[in-house]
């Protein structure tokens, strides 16, 4: 059986909340992002590893959604922030 | 809303959410105050607590003035997050020259003591590494391409009779405060910073365990700031050390047998009366022994050399030269202020004027002039 891979916060992101937005950036790498509506909610989840169809429910249930709805939104999301380089992507794929 | 009103929400903004705050009614805030207020808000540091009060419903602003003030608090927080990259760089650099340090104030007081750090702004960066250590840590800055702002009276002062010095890196702007001692002046000898430096833990950032003092160290250092630091204490270290009080993880008796050692009475009593008093809100009970220490004349003096005019005419210098233990050192302290090297004259004299070293000797006669 295969682990899932989870999505979580790269070890050195520094951040701040201003509002409901939220600034992030990371030790290493002096751009500064700043996250804001459903990014924003995607973000806060994943201070804690997610696989993509725990954090797709987690996305739907508080925006009172259905989960096919946001899948595609979420993932678009996920790898957005995978390419800043801000999250990072944790356990194999497996054979 | 006139002066006192501005001033009086301005305090309520900087208290809002200490425990005993009360819950306060919707505050409108009028066109012509809202220019006023911002500006004291941005200058006093405090975005986040004015934010927060917006989110908790008193501070009852319009869309534009709330736009005006997300985008200041944007600002003050896109720069906390460069000095605290600043701050991840540095202790990494520290660690491997096996120099300890802590971090004070600013990073260290929001990762830890508040609610969640976007409701602590700070401008700079300060590290305490042990006397021992500290020309070494100068030349790591140094080294690492930092500018030293100015140099020393003469070579060994700081590590005897002075506090720190201010390094900053051409490349990024950050300020780095880099201490021997807290504080300037006759407290920040009686203190033992190494004793403090003996009390840290770790806080979580960037991917580092950064070295910062404890919860009792820390409220140490953030009295001592609120109440030394400037000549009117500012908002943000008063909210410090109730905050401090009441979040932190805070060893009372040992505050207290440091507060008797160092002599700090004086300066304990100033911070809590002045937290309280300013911010309108109760006094922890946390330190209540603290509180009835009895206070010497010669603390209370010292004291008031930080403050007002006092300040402004030689009184920190003074009470240092009393505080000083030794002719000799006495000596050599007042020598290395009339007579610092070149390179200190020239970096003390204004822009278009020419060193003098008798325009330097003229700066304490018109001290002693000037005392009533």
């Amino acid at each position: 059986m295969t682990e899932p891979i989870r999505f979580a916060w790269a070890p050195d992101v520094l951040m701040r909340r201003v509002g409901t937005s939220v600034l992030v950036t990371r030790s290493a790498d002096p751009r500064l992002h700043e996250l804001s509506g459903a990014a924003c909610a995607i973000w806060s989840e994943l201070d804690v590893p997610h696989a993509l169809p725990e954090l797709v429910d987690r996305i739907a249930g508080s925006f009172g959604a259905e989960p096919h709805q946001v899948e595609g939104p979420v993932s678009a999301c996920v790898d957005a922030l995978l390419g800043l380089g801000v999250i990072r992507a944790e356990g194999d794929v497996g054979g | 809303m006139d002066d006192a009103g501005l001033v009086g929400v301005l305090r309520a903004i900087a208290a809002h959410g200490l425990p005993g705050v009360p819950e306060r009614r919707p505050v409108p805030i009028d066109h012509a105050a809202w220019g006023p207020l911002l500006g004291r808000v941005r200058q006093q540091r405090i975005t986040g607590a004015a934010v927060q009060s917006v989110a908790d419903g008193w501070l009852d602003l319009t869309e534009g003035q709330t736009e005006e003030l997300l985008s200041a608090h944007r600002r003050a927080m896109t720069w906390c997050l460069a000095v605290e990259r600043k701050l991840v760089g540095l202790s990494r650099d520290l660690l491997d020259a096996e120099i300890p340090h802590a971090s004070l104030k600013g990073p260290s007081v929001a990762h830890t003591a508040y609610e969640e750090p976007c409701l602590r702004s700070f401008a700079d960066l300060d590290l305490l590494v042990p006397a021992t250590r500290y020309e070494g840590a100068c030349g790591l800055l140094a080294l690492t391409g930092h500018v030293r702002r100015l140099p020393e009276p003469r070579p060994g002062f700081e590590v005897r009779f002075g506090k720190a010095s201010v390094h900053t890196h051409p490349d990024d702007g950050v300020e780095v405060d880099l201490h021997r001692t807290l504080v300037l002046g006759p407290f920040g000898l009686w203190i033992d910073p190494d004793e403090l430096l003996r009390h840290r833990r770790s806080m979580l950032l960037g991917g580092r365990n950064v070295p910062r003092l404890d919860d009792t160290a820390m409220l140490l250092s953030v009295v001592l700031h609120a109440a030394l630091g400037w000549s009117n204490p500012r908002l943000v270290p008063l909210r410090d050390v109730l905050e401090v009080s009441a979040r932190g993880v805070v060893d009372w008796d040992l505050l207290e047998r440091w507060t008797r050692s160092w002599r700090l009475g004086a300066v304990m009593r100033f911070a809590f009366g002045a937290a309280a008093d300013v911010l309108r809100v109760p006094l922890p009970e946390g330190p209540e022994a603290i509180l009835r220490i009895p206070v010497t004349r010669g603390e209370d003096r010292a004291l008031a050399s930080y403050r007002g005019a006092d300040r402004r005419h030689g009184g920190t210098a003074r009470a240092t030269i009393r505080a000083i233990p030794g002719v000799r050192d006495k000596a050599a302290y007042v020598t290395a202020l009339a007579l610092p090297r070149r390179a200190f004259l020239e970096a003390r004299t204004a822009s278009g004027r020419r060193p003098s070293y008798l325009r330097r000797f003229a700066v304490p006669v018109r001290w002693v002039r000037s005392r009533p």
